[in-house]
């Protein structure tokens, strides 16, 4: 079953084709990377993908469902949720606090509800609470519960950072770029948690630069370059590709 | 969980709400002085105005130079409404936040674009606006002259006509607005807010609406500064465009800044330092403003971030 459908996409910025004409489908429970040189367009997609940018040509679909116009934020209620490849955590804010932001989309207060603070509302925001720390502990951050996020190391960070995106239960999990700047261990953890998280049916969908990790995870991989789709398959189609292979490397090159 | 906030004192809502409305309820038998219960009672206007403006300028970190045109929004509406139209004190605070509440959604919309300086500009133009036209629509407002003899306020007809009922009565309203300030910035609204003043790509990507929760921050901040119009209206019993400057709004904002954005004690102590050091410094009338902006100097070289910086810590209720 098609969890989402990219048709045709392109994104444009006066004149300067950052994604031309881009298809392809994630199949629901599957793990999906996006790979390509730098400059590829892969964050430029990522960001159409989940509303921050609108497409100048094409559609998305999500479960059937027509999403091209949303907004990022109505994304997510779709059950879409991302993380970037500069980590965007709220650094002034506590750990758990920003979790519970990450649980805005399942709260229902509205800003009355605030005001008034009856009995439904306070035990709404005890459940968030307890919710949040649930999900720290998922990653054993709990410990830091109440430390501000930029005193986290980088890898803590990263954590918190998809553990947020988390909170918001997504059917659909986009990582930018999850394992930038960790050691090979720090990145095989991650892939481990990855996997673990695929287990539970979220389907994900990465960008990534780190081949092992790209190969050691994907049903599927999208290759990009120069703003356009050159391959599409397995991890094995992918490594005998040569287009992907010149891609990288330059024209000239025999072997992978 | 036991938090600790180490270096604080522990904060317990309930109680203390307690012991201020214990304290709120003795300082008029304990002060006869008729000069202190003035004062006082002006702190308690500037009370409601700072920790308004402590949602739009420290919650959700919106630069806004324009609190003192929903103060005189307020304080015209009201007098105007209690006056000539109904002759209730009651209607005519209702109007002033409702009406208030309208114009700040109006202020609220160019924030969806704006940002930063150029947000700054945008609602001090507007302070400058409603000054304008409350100085040239003299069909309405009388013009530079102002309103004048604005009733007390009275309830079932016993009239609040000395400073201890007056006292009374403008700090219950301080103390309803102290607690709904306080519920907003803890509860869901209040962490959108906070999202969006931090990183709001982020608070985006959390499925935060930004342009619906900025506009309601701007509404409900300035809905606040209509009531504290309106209970100025009616105690001074006299108002003219003079009293709403950009000068006015600069200094409540100094006063929220002073004391900590964002942080809800802070904007008490930053009201109470910055309205009562004047006061207590007039017995050294001569160095006053020396002193005065020494303070301020001093507070922006060693503590930037205000007498009491904010602190999130999040509870469970």
């Amino acid at each position: 079953m098609e969890l989402l459908s990219i048709e045709s996409i392109s994104k444009y910025f006066s004149g300067l084709k950052a994604v031309e004409n881009v298809s392809f489908n994630v199949a629901k429970g599957e793990i999906a990377s996006i790979i390509g040189p730098n400059g590829a367009g892969k964050t430029t997609l990522f960001n159409v993908i989940s509303g921050h940018y609108t497409p100048t040509q094409g559609k998305k679909l999500f479960l059937g469902k027509n999403i091209t116009k949303l907004h990022s934020y109505q994304i997510v209620e779709q059950g879409i949720t991302r993380t970037f490849q500069n980590i965007r955590l709220f650094s002034n804010l506590t750990v758990l606090e920003n979790v519970m932001i990450g649980l805005h989309t399942k709260l229902k207060a509205s800003i009355l509800d605030c005001l008034v603070m009856g009995k439904k509302t306070v035990a709404e925001e005890n459940a968030c609470y307890d919710k949040a720390m649930e999900f720290l502990k998922s990653v054993g951050l709990d410990k830091k519960a109440l430390e501000t996020a930029k005193n986290l190391s980088y890898g803590e960070q990263r954590r918190l950072e998809i553990v947020r995106a988390l909170a918001s239960e997504p059917t659909l999990l986009l990582l930018d770029e999850p394992t930038a700047g960790m050691n090979m261990q720090e990145a095989m953890d991650l892939v481990k948690f990855i996997k673990a998280l695929n287990e539970t049916g979220l389907t994900i969908l990465l960008i990534e630069h780190n081949m092992r990790v790209v190969m050691g995870v994907s049903n599927k991989i999208v290759v990009l370059d120069h703003g356009v789709k050159i391959a599409e398959g397995s991890s094995k189609e992918i490594q005998n590709n040569r287009a992907v292979i010149e891609a990288y490397l330059g024209r000239g090159h025999k072997d992978a | 969980m036991k938090e600790l906030e180490l270096g604080r004192f522990k904060v317990n809502d309930k109680y203390n709400y307690l012991i201020a409305a214990i304290a709120i309820i003795l300082f008029p038998f304990m002060i006869r002085n008729n000069y202190v219960l003035h004062i006082s009672i002006v702190l308690g206007i500037y009370l409601i105005l700072g920790v308004s403006l402590n949602i739009v300028t420290g919650v959700a970190g919106e630069l806004d130079l324009g609190h003192a045109a929903f103060f005189g929004i307020g304080a015209y509406v009201s007098s105007l409404f209690a006056q000539n139209i109904f002759n209730n004190f009651w209607i005519g605070l209702l109007s002033a936040a409702l009406i208030s509440l309208v114009f700040g959604f109006i202020l609220g919309i160019p924030s969806l674009r704006i940002r930063g300086d150029y947000l700054a500009i945008v609602t001090l133009g507007f302070n400058e606006i409603v000054r304008y036209v409350l100085l040239n629509w003299q069909s309405v407002t009388n013009g530079p002259m102002g309103i004048h003899s604005i009733k007390t306020p009275s309830i079932f007809g016993y009239s609040f006509n000395t400073k201890q009922a007056l006292f009374y009565l403008i700090y219950a309203l301080v103390l309803v607005t102290i607690i709904l300030m306080s519920r907003i910035s803890k509860s869901r609204f209040g962490r959108a807010l906070v999202g969006i003043r931090e990183n709001e790509i982020a608070a985006l990507s959390m499925g935060i609406n930004t342009g619906y929760y900025k506009i309601w921050a701007f509404a409900i901040t300035a809905a606040f500064a209509g009531v504290a119009g309106s209970l100025f209206a009616h105690y001074m019993s006299f108002i003219s465009p003079m009293n709403f400057t950009s000068n006015e709004s600069i200094l409540i904002l100094c006063m929220v800044v002073l004391g900590g954005k964002g942080s809800l004690i802070g904007s008490i102590v930053g009201v109470s330092v910055l309205l009562l050091l004047p006061e207590i410094l007039r017995s050294v009338s001569m160095y006053r403003m020396l002193i005065y902006g020494m303070v301020l100097i001093f507070m922006m070289v060693y503590r930037p971030n205000g007498f009491w910086p904010e602190k999130r810590i999040p509870r469970k209720i």
